[in-house]
């Protein structure tokens, strides 16, 4: 009998409904699990103690969240919990309010677990870049599990939640999806409130869902999405997953083809998922694409910019990590350098490079005039189509360390997801196979600004053609 | 060496609004410290800025009435600097564009008309208030972290300290005005820098600008203003050389002390704020309704009711009292008059009372009829403090007052004669020395009936009476 707890959330959702089990039943399964493995996987920085189990079937108005555990990266705030976001600069910190998405599963009466692992502060594809724990791919051992929601992934990917709520600056809900062989929807900027959601790079950031199928991404984004005044970027439009038809969609594939991807498995993989939406009714069209060198450039100065900014509050003054010095400045640089590691600190740096202009230039309007090329490129792609099938990364999850000697190189990791977080659009990760090393591969799908129906109708093609199905155990 | 003083002045209004710029704290002072904080406002991590919609239609009622530009939008951004008065060691503020551009602060338009032309008005928060206590620790109030400023910045074209006092009064008198601050300087709702410099009077070129901090009354600009120009002064005819420097004014010591040498002045690094999007003005916002301008209403108090300048200064010092002095001009006084009487007695009363002028119960039909029995020389000027005192205390009707009294002036001769009589008749010695060439005596005479009479005697009868009675017994 398969494990209650890897089976989807949707299908755990009916089981509760019919009275075959009962939130207790999913949680003991969830924490047998975690017990098991996460000393192995390191999915979870922090366990609540106490998850309040309803005992009762569920009420009628119920809708599939309900009594389903999950996980919450520990950048997304959750009263009384310490939200460290994997930065020794926050130990000991613990919020004082909830994140509005959170709010809105309490609402919908999901189960949160605790916190899940993430590099330090999001920063990284690989979450190895926390003071004190690494996330380990559960499908090899010697892999990272992506980032820098890798903690969130894996724990779905593995049994270890029904879904996690993770943060996408540049890729980081949909990178470790596809590494983890998970379904992965980072929504249109401002979609999902960002209150409560540490902030990384704030023009970028946006809360998404890991989630073992199509369906249950699109459970939780509509329950996550909406409206919310404390966000003065969030989108007033409403949130609808209609039941779109896909025979007839224009899909957008790059012209050319996807022609610096250096995987033969995942070209194949591309081919295959494009060859399942064709065989749904889908035309294809052939799109230009930004360039995506210059759109990787164009977000390493921004979100440097930003997250210079967005880091400066932590100087131990009010919050956080404390540190004695001789003065204001001495005790904030005390506490700097003990509480961020190398990945943050190189950012920050950055970050203030490029805004106090040292050698008189301009580098953050360019980056802006790059970025508003790059939402004109995509924008007009999307006029000739609907939805555009790209590579979420060019091959497998990488070795653990592989990249530890050059942050640089790592970032080119993201070169496929970038461009999608500088235009603020939606982009759905979906499973299609598997590498010859036994590691899942993905396809990505962007869709038009609010369009995550679409574009969530899209994936469920790819998801039902490609039959994509994660293993019985973990490799340990 | 002949010098010229060169002054641009950077004002922040904090704006009477109920809560602070971007979060629900109240926006007020006073009280224990750190009571009036949230999340928001201490920058904690996942917490996000909503910026204050009633902030934002003061700022433009301001802008309007100043002339300024506005433009259609504006924007956000973060300044940064390392500062435990900043939660989150970036200030949020308005850069380019700026809520508007341009306008004027004018005054003087009784007759000495001056205009001080304006660069920019911008939206930003205020820091938090720190407390060093010598020998001991800093102590942080985040109360005013967040609070509400309009920034208000004047082109360098102010000359001396109290052109730049009279701007600052000129500004804090508007936005009185317009409600848009309380302006109260001792709450610290005004703050003002000052970038001065000096030149050579004629030279084009602008001297090394010293920026001025921590002047918090336009009595305090002048005096920081004119300390710095003689500071300056003194130190180029001595050969020496002006420094690029912030200095900080120290109100006890009445002098400019160093803050920061140039080489010490943070750079901002200055990104847009992408929590918040950039703010759209409609063309209806941009145009809010407004009470006629103070200078406006003052100049027409003296070109259309012919009022000195300095009755309409006083009058229009507030819209309160502006509005005080015509509604009793709508009750029919004589605008003169009660231009003398509201800039006199009644000033003078509600000074002895330690009140505001206009706070006092003033009843403007009651006012007005007080002003028509002294202008009509019914009631002698001499009662007009005891006539606003019955009005304030008892509501009490002036005409009224008067008659139950009984302190209506007399002018009938058969009234008078009985009391000039007595007067004269004790009063052997200076009726000799009058008629003796001494004429100036006949002041005295008056004065002696007046009192006899309780006040009632109207003294020009009463001179004309007695001039008359001494020539004829001569
Ligand atoms: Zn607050």
């Amino acid at each position: 009998m398969t494990d209650l707890a890897r089976i989807p959330l949707n299908e755990a959702a009916r089981l509760l409904r019919t009275g075959a089990a009962v939130p207790a039943d999913l949680l003991d399964a969830v924490r047998k699990r975690i017990t098991t493995l996460d000393g192995t996987l390191g999915c979870y920085r922090w366990l609540a103690p106490d998850v309040a189990v309803p005992d009762r079937p569920p009420p009628a108005a119920a809708g599939p969240l309900w009594g389903m555990p999950g996980a919450v990266k520990a950048n997304i705030c959750r009263r009384d919990w310490p939200v460290d976001c994997a930065s020794r600069i926050l130990a000991g910190w613990h919020a004082p309010y909830d994140a509005h998405a959170v709010s809105q599963l309490d609402a919908a009466g999901a189960l949160l677990l605790g916190t899940s692992a993430m590099d330090e502060f999001g920063m990284g594809s690989s979450t190895e870049n926390a003071y004190d724990l690494v996330t380990r791919n559960p499908w090899a051992a010697d892999r990272v599990a992506g980032g820098s929601s890798g903690g969130g992934a894996a724990a779905v990917a593995a049994g270890l939640a029904y879904f996690a709520l993770g943060s996408d600056t540049g890729g980081s809900v949909r990178q470790p999806a596809h590494c983890c062989g998970v379904v992965g929807l980072k929504p249109t900027y401002g979609r999902v409130s960002r209150s409560g959601l540490v902030a990384h790079a704030s023009s970028l950031d946006v809360i998404g869902v890991l989630a073992r199928t199509v369906a249950d991404a699109a459970t939780v984004f509509e329950t996550i999405a909406g409206h919310d005044p404390a966000d003065s970027t969030s989108c007033s439009d409403p949130v609808a997953v209609p039941n779109v038809e896909i025979r007839g969609t224009r899909i957008g594939i790059p012209r050319g083809g996807w022609g610096d991807v250096t995987s033969a498995e995942q070209q194949r993989d591309l081919d295959g998922a494009l060859r399942a939406m064709l065989q749904a009714g889908v035309e294809p069209v052939e799109v230009d694409l930004p360039p995506l060198d210059l759109a990787l450039a164009a977000y390493a100065v921004i979100a440097a910019a930003e997250t210079s900014a967005n880091l400066a509050r932590y100087d131990g003054t009010h919050f956080g990590s404390r540190h004695d010095g001789p003065d204001h400045g001495a005790a904030a640089r005390a506490v700097r350098s003990a509480g961020f590691g190398l990945e943050v600190k190189l950012r920050v740096l950055a970050g203030a490079y490029v805004l106090s202009d040292p050698r008189g230039g301009d580098l953050l309007d360019r980056a802006f005039a790059v970025r508003d090329l790059v939402c004109r490129i995509f924008s007009t792609a999307l006029e000739l189509s609907d939805v555009l099938l790209l590579p979420t990364c060019d091959g497998p999850a990488f070795r653990l360390g592989e990249y530890a000697d050059d942050p640089v190189a790592m970032r080119n990791v993201d070169r496929w997801t970038v461009p999608v977080s500088l235009a603020g659009l939606p982009a759905l990760t979906v499973p299609t196979g598997w590498c010859v090393e036994g590691l899942p591969l993905s396809c990505q799908l962007v869709g038009r600004s609010l369009d995550e129906g679409r574009l969530l109708a899209a994936g469920s093609v790819v998801e039902a053609a490609c039959g994509f199905q994660l293993p019985a155990e973990v490799a340990t | 060496m002949n010098y010229e003083t060169v002054v641009g002045l950077e004002i922040h209004i904090r704006l009477a609004t109920a809560t602070k710029l971007f979060c629900g704290c109240a926006n007020r002072s006073g009280g224990v410290p750190n009571s009036r904080v949230c999340s928001v406002c201490l920058g904690l991590p996942g917490t996000l800025p909503v910026l204050n919609a009633r902030a934002v239609s003061l700022g433009l009622r301001l802008a309007a009435a100043l002339g300024a530009d506005i433009p259609e939008v504006s924007i956000f951004a973060r300044k940064q600097y390392v500062y435990p008065d900043l939660p989150r060691n970036y200030q949020i503020t308005q850069w380019d564009p700026p809520l508007a551009v341009g306008g004027a602060l004018v005054g003087g338009v009784g007759g000495d008309p001056w205009r001080v032309p304006l660069r920019r008005i911008h939206l930003e928060e205020d820091a938090a208030r720190l407390t060093h206590r010598a020998g001991a620790d800093t102590r942080i109030d985040f109360d005013r972290a967040g609070a509400p400023l309009l920034e208000v910045v004047t082109e360098p074209v102010l000359r001396s300290g109290a052109e730049a006092e009279r701007s600052v009064r000129a500004l804090q008198r508007l936005v009185r005005w317009l409600e848009v601050s309380a302006a109260r300087p001792e709450a610290g709702d005004l703050r003002c820098d000052a970038n001065v410099s000096v030149r050579v009077r004629g030279s084009a070129a602008l001297g090394s600008r010293v920026e001025l901090k921590n002047m918090n009354s336009s009595r305090g600009v002048r005096l920081a203003v004119a300390y710095e120009a003689m500071r300056q002064e003194a130190l180029l005819a001595a050969g020496g050389e002006v420094l690029t420097e912030t200095r900080t004014w120290d109100p006890d010591r009445c002098e400019t002390v160093l803050l920061r040498a140039k080489e010490d002045v943070p750079e901002y690094r200055y990104l847009p704020e992408p929590d918040l999007p950039p703010l759209r003005i409609t063309a209806a916002e941009a145009r809010p309704a407004l009470p006629e301008a103070p200078w406006t209403r003052e100049r027409r108090f003296v070109s259309e009711l012919g009022l000195t300048q300095e009755h309409a200064a006083v009058l229009t010092a507030s819209r309160a009292m502006a509005d005080l002095y015509e509604s009793v001009l709508a009750e029919g006084a004589s605008a003169r008059n009660a231009a003398q009487l509201l800039t006199g007695e009644a000033t003078a009363l509600a000074r002895e009372r330690k009140t505001p002028m206009v706070s006092l119960p003033w009843q403007a039909p009651r006012l007005a009829r007080l002003v028509d029995l002294i202008a009509s020389g019914v009631v002698p000027a001499a009662r007009t403090r005891e006539l606003l005192v019955a009005i304030l205390d008892r509501e009490a009707d002036p005409v009224e007052e008067v008659e139950r009294r009984g302190w209506t002036v007399v002018i009938d001769q058969d009234l008078l004669g009985p009391w000039i009589e007595t007067v004269l008749d004790r009063s052997e010695v200076q009726v000799a020395a009058y008629r003796g060439g001494k004429r100036g005596l006949l002041g005295w005479f008056v004065a002696q009936v007046v009192t006899l009479s309780g006040g009632r005697a109207d003294p020009g009868s009463v001179a004309r009476l007695v001039a008359a009675r001494l020539s004829e017994r001569a």
